[in-house]
C-alpha cells in the first residue's frame, strides 16, 4: 500500500514541478513576443539597466524556487513510509505553498516591470485596437478537432451505470463499497464531460493575430487549437476507457478485484493526464518556431488590462483569454461580470474543502489514536463501537462465537475504516472470510470472532480478560 | 486580410468594419468568391456583439459587395459595372471632400494627384478558381 501511494505521488510530483517550471518559462526574464516579464516594451529597451537588473533577479529567484520545490516534492513522498495521513497533510500544505509561491514570483516582478514601463514612458496606445485576420476566422471551425469525437466515449462511459447496478445486484456489497463504485463512475463520467465542455470552450476562444502575415496567423492558431482539442480528446478517451475496464473487472471479480487491476487503472489515468499535457506542451514549442520565422510580428500593447498580474478588461466580451505568463494556459477575464464572483466562489470552495480535509484527517487520526472498543448490550441487541464505526446485531443473528489467537491467514482489504500501526477498525473484506468488521488493537490477544449471517466481526480489548468476558456474555445467551 | 477596429474611435464599429472590408476588396486583399468569416465567428474574434457584424454584412450585401448564401455564408462578389445609385453616392461624397480640400487651401492638381494615388492602390482580384 505504502509503496503504491509513494510511486503514485512521486510520479505526480515529478510531473508537477517540471511542467510548471517549463510552461511558465524556463527563462523567466527573456524577451519573447515583444514582452519581458509579461510587459510589452520596445525591443531597443530590453538592455536598459533597470530591465536587465529586474529580469536577472527574477530569473535567479525563479530557478532557486523551482529547484527547492522539486527537491522538497520528492523528499515529502518518503513520508508515505512513516505515516500516510501526515504525508497527505504535508503534501497538501506543500502544494498550496508551491502554487502561492509560483504566482508571487510571476505577479510581483510583472507589476515592477509595468511600473518601470510607465516611469520610462514606453507606452504604445494601440491597446484599443482590435485586429481580426479574416482568412483565419473564416476557417476557424476547421482549425480544431471536432467536439463530436468525445461523444462515443461519453455515451459508453455513461452506459456503465448499468454495469454498476448489475454489480450491486450480483454481489453482496457494503454500502461503502457501492459509494466508492459510484464515486469512480461519477469521476469517470464527470472528467469526460469536463473535457467536452473545455473542448467546446477552446473552440470558441478568439483567434489571435500574431503577425501581418496571414499564413503565420493561420499556422499559429491551428497549432494552438489543434493541440488543445487533440489533447482533450485523447485524454477523454483514455479516461473513459480506464473506467470502463475497471467497471467490467468489478462486474467479473466483484469487490475482491485484484490489486494489480487498480494499478492498471492508475496507469491509464496517468496516461490520460500525459495524453492531455503532451500535445498541449508541444504546442508551445511549435508555436514559438512558427513565430520565430515571422518577419512582420504584430503586438498589441494591452498591458493596462494585465497591470495587476491578471486580465481585467471590461470591454472584452471574452471570459477566457490566452494566458500572458503561460502560453499553455488560459486566463479568466476578471473584467466580465460574474467572473470575479465565480472564481471567488471556486477558490472559496477549494479553500474550505482543503481546510475541511485537513481538519477531518486530524480528527480522524486523533480518533484512531485514542480509540476504545466499546461493547454494549441493551434489550437483546449487542453492539461494538470504536472510532465512529459500529456494528449492531441481535442474538438470533449469531451463527457462532469463538476466541482465536490470531486472524485467519489471508489478505484483508480495507473498504471503509482505518488501519494504523495500533488499530484495525472499520469495514474489511477477506477472500475467504468475505465481508467483515474489525475492532482490533494490533498485538493483543485473544480475538473474539463472531460469525453472523453474511458477515464476521473481529474484536478485542487492550484490557486483560475483557475480550474473554465479551465471549462469555455472548456464549451464555 | 487583416481588419483593424479602433474601439476608441467616434466612428461606429459597424461602419469601420464595412469600410475596412470594402477597402480590402478594392485592394485585392479579399478576392471575388472568397469566404468571409461567419457573423458569429467574426463577432467572437473581435469581441463585439454579433448584431454589429450582422448589420455590417447586411449593408455590404445591400451595396452589392458581398452575397450571403445559407450554406456557403458570406462571400465577396465579383467586380460589377458602376450602378446609378453608387455614382450618386460617389458624387455626393466627392463634392464634400472637394469642398473640404478647397477650404483647407488645397490645389486642384494636388487633390487629383492624391485621388489618383489612392485609386492606383486598388486592384480588385477576381476569383482564382
Amino acid at each position: 500500500m505504502e509503496i503504491t501511494m509513494f510511486i503514485i505521488f512521486l510520479l505526480c510530483d515529478l510531473l508537477i514541478v517540471p511542467i510548471c517550471w517549463f510552461s511558465f518559462g524556463k527563462n523567466m526574464g527573456e524577451y519573447k513576443e515583444g514582452m519581458v516579464l509579461g510587459v510589452h516594451i520596445p525591443s531597443e529597451c530590453v538592455h536598459h539597466p533597470d530591465v536587465s537588473s529586474l529580469s536577472g533577479k527574477t530569473q535567479k529567484s525563479w530557478a532557486i524556487f523551482q529547484k527547492i520545490n522539486f527537491a522538497a516534492s520528492i523528499l515529502i513522498c518518503f513520508l508515505c513510509f512513516w505515516d500516510f495521513l501526515i504525508f497527505l497533510i504535508v503534501w497538501m500544505i506543500w502544494i498550496m505553498e508551491y502554487v502561492a509561491g509560483l504566482y508571487y514570483l510571476i505577479i510581483i516582478p510583472h507589476r515592477k516591470m509595468y511600473r518601470l514601463k510607465l516611469e520610462n514612458g514606453w507606452v504604445d496606445y494601440s491597446r484599443k485596437m482590435i485586429r481580426i485576420d479574416t482568412s483565419v476566422s473564416a476557417v476557424s471551425e476547421k482549425l480544431a478537432l471536432s467536439w463530436k469525437w468525445h461523444l462515443p466515449i461519453l455515451f459508453l462511459t455513461a452506459a456503465t451505470a448499468f454495469l454498476v447496478v448489475a454489480t450491486e445486484q450480483k454481489y453482496d456489497m457494503f454500502p461503502s463499497e457501492m459509494t466508492l463504485l459510484w464515486a469512480l463512475y461519477g469521476s469517470g463520467l464527470g472528467v469526460c464531460l469536463m473535457f467536452l465542455a473545455l473542448h467546446i470552450g477552446i473552440m470558441r476562444i478568439a483567434n489571435r493575430v500574431y503577425s501581418e502575415n496571414s499564413e503565420i496567423n493561420l499556422a499559429a492558431n491551428r497549432v494552438t487549437k489543434r493541440g488543445w482539442t487533440e489533447g482533450l480528446t485523447y485524454a477523454s478517451w483514455i479516461n473513459g476507457a480506464a473506467w470502463i475496464l475497471l467497471s467490467i473487472c468489478y462486474y467479473y471479480f466483484g469487490p475482491d478485484i485484484p490489486v494489480w487491476l487498480y494499478g492498471g487503472y492508475t496507469i491509464l489515468i496517468t496516461a490520460a493526464a500525459a495524453a492531455l499535457l503532451i500535445p498541449i506542451g508541444m504546442t508551445v514549442g511549435k508555436r514559438r518556431k512558427i513565430l520565430e520565422s515571422d518577419r512582420e510580428p504584430y503586438y498589441t500593447d494591452d498591458d493596462e488590462y494585465w497591470k495587476y498580474g491578471w486580465y481585467n478588461n471590461p470591454d472584452d466580451r471574452h471570459i477566457l483569454v490566452q494566458d500572458r505568463f503561460n502560453s499553455m494556459n488560459y486566463a479568466f477575464n476578471y473584467g466580465r461580470p460574474g467572473v470575479k464572483v465565480g472564481v471567488g466562489i471556486l477558490w472559496g470552495v477549494l479553500g474550505v474543502i482543503t481546510i475541511g480535509v485537513i481538519i477531518w484527517v486530524c480528527l480522524l487520526m486523533d480518533s484512531f489514536d485514542k480509540a476504545e472498543v466499546i461493547f454494549t448490550e441493551y434489550d437483546g441487541i449487542y453492539s461494538f463501537e470504536a472510532a465512529g464505526y459500529d456494528s449492531e446485531f441481535n442474538i438470533d443473528e449469531i451463527v457462532s462465537v469463538a476466541l482465536i489467537d490470531e486472524l485467519p491467514e489471508e489478505d484483508y482489504t480495507r473498504t471503509n475504516g482505518g488501519s494504523t500501526d495500533k488499530v484495525n477498525i472499520g469495514h474489511f473484506r477477506g477472500k475467504e472470510t468475505g465481508k467483515c468488521m474489525m475492532f482490533l488493537f494490533k498485538g493483543y490477544t485473544p480475538i473474539l470472532e463472531i460469525q453472523l449471517d453474511g458477515m464476521t466481526i473481529y474484536a478485542n480489548s487492550k484490557d486483560p480478560g475483557e475480550t474473554e468476558s465479551w465471549y462469555e456474555a455472548l456464549k451464555n445467551n | 486580410m487583416i481588419i483593424s477596429l479602433d474601439m476608441s474611435s467616434d466612428t461606429p464599429i459597424y461602419v469601420q468594419l464595412r469600410n475596412q472590408i470594402v477597402k480590402g476588396i478594392g485592394k485585392g486583399e479579399l478576392k471575388a468568391g472568397e469566404s468571409l468569416p461567419s457573423v458569429r465567428q467574426m463577432a467572437q474574434d473581435a469581441g463585439i456583439n454579433s448584431m454589429t457584424v450582422n448589420k455590417t454584412y447586411q449593408i455590404l450585401k445591400a451595396e452589392g459587395f458581398i452575397e450571403i448564401d445559407r450554406r456557403k455564408g458570406a462571400t465577396v462578389c465579383p467586380v460589377r459595372q458602376g450602378e446609378g445609385a453608387f455614382r450618386e453616392k460617389l458624387e455626393a461624397e466627392l463634392e464634400l471632400l472637394s469642398a473640404e480640400a478647397c477650404l483647407k487651401g488645397m490645389h486642384k492638381d494636388e487633390f487629383l494627384r492624391i485621388c489618383e494615388e489612392m485609386f492606383k492602390t486598388m486592384h480588385p482580384a477576381e476569383s482564382e478558381g
